[in-house]
């Protein structure tokens, strides 16, 4: 008897050291239905950035209450079966230049390098270039799009826009698929018009990204106070919109031009992270006045996640670098840590998703709602949005340089 | 104080009504009228004060001016309604009410007169916009009723920017005022219509001159008149006191005189306007330029009106009476009308422009002899101390009119993003025939006006996002560069003239203003700083603009404070920017947006 026991917990513990996972020896994972609160983050910290732990301690110095987050089941969802058929036909097409653009032609139709090889020496890049190819949607109306911020010690302030995307490649729902023909060759358009406050009513931006990825970006700028369209620096897209301290390129914790950087594997994890938000417009707007920037505290799955160093050609940037968790599943970045040119550590960023099944199969997904912080200087924003996708109703005329003097006031 | 009680309490209770707006949220909400009708409604109350400092108005009559005047007073309320009828039409409409005192700095000028010279005009202009806006669908759009339209890509100053007059009443355009604010709103019907195969678009606009008359032409403060001894308003351009070149628009004749009085005129000396040229100063025996600028030398119609004035070098001789007309555009036969094509391709955004319209600015054409009037000369016992006077003399009226006669602008643009860092924009202007004044030979009866070619072109260079530092890293510096140049192939004689001030300046064949200004925020646009700089190459004129604007944390961003100081420098005030010389000035604005 105590010979079959002896052999019975042995291989019991054989059993569990090859059933748990290498990665997570030691660390305590939660369970769906659990509550992580300052009482037990600690237990659980190797699946947030580090920089992300003082939230749950007293909500990152005040700009949120502190943090108290519920698991929910870790679920699948891949991507757009329609997307992955046109991933599937770019295998083995493309390589990269020493500049790192994709060569062969890749059309920006799904992703370039869909049998990526870790082994492969430029395999961040490549994996970054699928970042770049993600689905998204074919087109998206923000009805509402909340940017709230909040600075050390003064009440939050909201600022109030909509939006517009059209995306003329990568199409999966909405005919045109998989491209929308456009006079520039255009790979995606975004219009945004301030609505509130008023200082800024009415302020649109449109930007324009081309499929020629050696193309620099376009922006047009329309400013009420001098009733006219001005042609703006895209160049760099560097710089924080207003009411944020998200720049073009922090948008969806990264949305930078692919060649402008280079990329280091860092590692993979796990991490905690939301893909079905419910902190949308709606849900803050019942929260009445806001004293602290609101934060997305359902809906944490278990995550896995590549973790990427990005860093900028440009020397002068103001970042030195950037470190995002990028889903493998999904592909989209969920954390974002950025350091200054001195090597602080500067801005964070969490983003949460929205997901939606897509006809033929799969997921779409999109950005719910983003919470950035500058922590040098103590400024926390928050973004959430009010959306729709795949609506087939933005057409080229609605993101035209034209477009801003026809929506002009 | 007590003219400035009235507007204090007026600002006190517009002030106190604007706290009842709601402040918590970021605006008002837009308010739904059904199934698709919903009316927006915002805008801003807006106080501007400002000091000069120094004395902005040397050619008062109060000889005691000094600086620390106050410049400006406005209390300006604003309010955009947005009213979307349906999909398809929607009502825009902007009104506005600004209030000012009027000021001890503008005694002696039209100003007193009812002593609410801005703020009355204001009032008839309540309602600035109102347009319908019918979109039949998302390729074509056409406005109509009274509206802003600006074109062109030149920033700090006007190339393309064409449609609508310009208001520079109240203040310099060098105070950075928003562009919308000092152009003139016109009616016009206006479509903007795409063209998706070529990447274009298509506007047009048609604009009989249905404001009120005077509206429908740039309005500028008025000159000193020195022949009446009134002083300019706050912010006109400077009179003309030297009487230099040899001819010019205001050429009375010194013929009226015949000889009488050659021993004590310089026949090369002449006045240069109409308004306040009717009168003339040998050059000779006085120091400086020969003119003491002070109303209180003009004696009229001496010294065959004053008995026993004894007329030496330097007095004044009144020589011929202008009657002036004023012919503004008017009505359907002034229908202003034109279009703009914007296409984009390859990066590249350009287009061209032709609008036909009336000048802004006046020209003034100097017209025949309408009246006689003989008075007994000095020898009839006047005591003018002359033997060679004749026994009688006789002067004459003429007749002037100010006019803004048709031209047709033709133009070019284009901007592109750079492959390195930087935008460039750049924009041609042609109009042919631009009617101009000119010096007129001494005696000659010619109108004064001819006409001429004109061209206008800017280059612009725009470096944002780019300067940044490590001490300053949430903002970067950006600069923006401008050179705005004017060439007139044929320049000779042409005369410089400013909205109702003429000088005894010639206008240079080219000019060039070299325009520049960096900026940059601090804490995530709490704080926005910018300098701006330029330099004139007509009178070596520059002039320099710090500003500081706070936004607050509180209130939503609602309420800001703008601070800013314009500083003019030339080598006189006869040219370029140096008409505005001596009228530098520290302005404060605070607004609050609802």
């Amino acid at each position: 008897m105590k010979k079959k026991t002896a052999v019975l917990i042995i291989s019991v513990i054989i059993t569990l050291i090859l059933y748990i996972p290498s990665s997570t020896m030691g660390q305590e994972m939660p369970k769906p239905g659990d509550t992580i609160d300052k009482g037990n983050y600690k237990k659980y910290s190797h699946l947030f950035p580090a920089e992300f732990l003082p939230a749950f301690e007293d909500g990152f110095g005040g700009f949120i209450k502190p943090l108290s987050i519920k698991v929910s089941a870790t679920k699948s969802y891949p991507v757009s079966t329609v997307v992955k058929g046109y991933s599937a036909k770019n295998k083995g097409r493309f390589g990269l230049d020493a500049q790192g653009n994709v060569t062969g032609g890749w059309d920006r139709n799904g992703e370039p390098f869909p049998d990526i090889d870790k082994n492969d020496k430029d395999f961040a890049t490549k994996l970054m270039w699928n970042y770049d190819g993600r689905y998204q949607c074919d087109d998206q109306i923000q009805t509402l799009a909340y940017s709230m911020e909040k600075r050390k010690g003064e009440p939050v302030r909201i600022n109030e826009a909509e939006f517009m995307f059209l995306f003329f490649t990568n199409r999966a729902q909405i005919a045109p698929k998989p491209k929308m023909d456009s006079p520039n060759g255009l790979l995606k358009a975004m219009l945004m018009r301030n609505t509130a406050p008023a200082s800024i009513k009415n302020i649109m931006t449109l930007s324009y990204r081309y499929i020629d990825h050696k193309k620099p970006d376009d922006t047009y700028i329309y400013l009420p106070t001098m009733r006219r369209v001005l042609r703006g620096e895209a160049g760099q897209r560097s710089t924080p919109v207003v009411g944020s301290t998200q720049a073009l390129d922090d948008f969806n914790i990264h949305d930078g031009r692919v060649p402008d950087f280079t990329y280091t594997i860092v590692g993979e994890q796990k991490v905690l992270a939301v893909v079905d938000t419910r902190l949308d417009v709606n849900t803050i707007k019942k929260m009445g006045t806001l004293t602290d920037i609101p934060y997305p505290v359902d809906n944490y799955e278990v995550r896995d996640v590549y973790v990427i160093d990005i860093k900028p050609k440009d020397p002068k940037y103001p970042q030195s670098k950037k470190r995002i968790w990028v889903d493998k599943e999904n592909s989209f970045a969920y954390y974002g840590v950025a350091w200054d040119r001195a090597g602080k550590v500067w801005k964070i960023w969490n983003l949460a998703l929205i997901n939606y099944p897509v006809p033929g199969g799969g997921y779409g997904f999109q950005n719910g709602n983003m919470f950035g912080l500058d922590i040098q200087f103590g400024m926390a924003t928050m973004y959430a949005t009010q959306q729709k996708s795949n609506t087939g109703q933005v057409t080229y005329n609605d993101v035209t340089p034209s477009n801003l003097l026809k929506l002009a006031r | 104080m007590k003219r400035m009680f009235p507007m204090i309490l007026m600002s006190v209770v517009i002030g106190m009504a604007t706290m009842l707006l709601p402040t918590s949220g970021p605006a008002f909400d837009s308010i739904s009228l059904g199934e698709e009708r919903e009316i927006t409604v915002w805008g801003f109350l807006r106080n501007s004060t400002g000091f000069f400092t120094q004395n902005p108005n040397p050619w008062g009559p109060t000889a005691d001016q000094s600086g620390n005047r106050l410049a400006i007073e406005r209390t300006w309320l604003r309010a955009n309604v947005d009213l979307k009828l349906s999909n398809q039409f929607r009502f825009y409409g902007v009104g506005q009410f600004a209030y000012e005192p009027w000021l001890p700095v503008e005694q002696g000028s039209i100003s007193q007169k009812n002593g609410y010279e801005y703020t009355d005009k204001n009032i008839n202009d309540v309602m600035r916009e109102a347009y319908f806006e019918w979109k039949p669908n998302k390729k074509h759009n056409i406005k109509f009723g009274k509206m802003n339209v600006v074109w062109g890509e030149t920033i700090t100053g006007r190339v393309g920017d064409v449609v609508n007059p310009a208001d520079i009443r109240w203040v310099t355009p060098f105070s950075l005022e928003d562009t919308n604010d000092w152009r003139i709103p016109q009616f016009m019907v206006r479509g903007i219509h795409d063209l998706d195969s070529l990447s274009s678009s298509f506007e047009w606009i048609i604009s009989p001159t249905l404001t009120s008359p005077e509206w429908s032409v740039s309005q500028a403060s008025m000159a000193a008149n020195l022949y009446l001894g009134q002083a300019g308003q706050r912010f006109a351009m400077a009179p003309e006191t030297r009487f230099m070149p040899p001819r010019s628009i205001g050429n009375t004749g010194l013929a009226a005189f015949g000889g009488s009085y050659t021993p004590y005129g310089n026949p090369e000396v002449v006045a240069v306007s109409p308004m306040n040229g009717t009168w003339y100063q040998p050059g000779i025996g006085i120091p400086g330029n020969g003119w003491t600028p002070s109303h209180n030398n003009f004696e009229p119609l001496s010294p065959f009106q004053n008995p026993g004035f004894v007329p030496g070098p330097g007095f004044h001789v009144y020589s011929e009476i202008p009657d002036v007309k004023v012919k503004y555009p008017r009505n359907f036969e002034s229908t202003r009308g034109g279009f703009r094509t914007s296409t984009t391709i390859a990066g590249y955004t350009f287009g061209i422009i032709y609008y036909h319209r009336q000048v802004f600015e006046p020209v003034t054409r100097r017209e025949g002899i309408i009246r006689s009037v003989t008075f007994p000369g000095p020898g009839a016992g006047t005591g003018v101390p002359n033997p060679a006077a004749p026994s009688a003399i006789t002067l004459n009226t003429r007749r002037y009119t100010i006019e803004y006669p048709d031209i047709d602008n033709i133009g070019i643009y284009m901007n592109k993003q750079l492959p390195w860092p930087g935008v460039i924009r750049t924009e041609v202007m042609y109009t042919p025939n631009m009617p101009y004044n000119y010096f007129i030979p001494l005696g000659s009866d010619e109108s004064g006006v001819v006409r001429r070619d004109n061209i206008k072109y800017l280059f612009a260079y725009d470096l944002s996002n780019f300067f940044y530092f490590d001490w300053h890293k949430t903002a970067p510096f950006d600069i923006t560069f401008e050179h705005v140049g004017e060439w007139i192939p044929n320049a000779r004689e042409l005369q410089y003239t400013g909205p109702g001030v003429y000088y005894a300046t010639k206008l240079p064949s080219w000019q060039g203003n070299f325009n520049m200004q960096i900026r940059t925020n601090w804490f995530y646009n709490k704080l926005e700083t910018s300098l701006t700089g330029g330099y004139g190459t007509f009178g070596n004129s520059w002039l320099l603009v710090p500003r500081i604007k706070w936004t607050p944390g509180w209130l939503n961003k609602k309420f800001s404070a703008d601070l800013r100081y314009v500083y003019v420098d030339a080598d006189n005030r006869y040219e370029g920017l140096g008409v505005w010389k001596d009228k530098n000035y520290i302005l404060l604005q605070t607004q609050f947006n609802f």
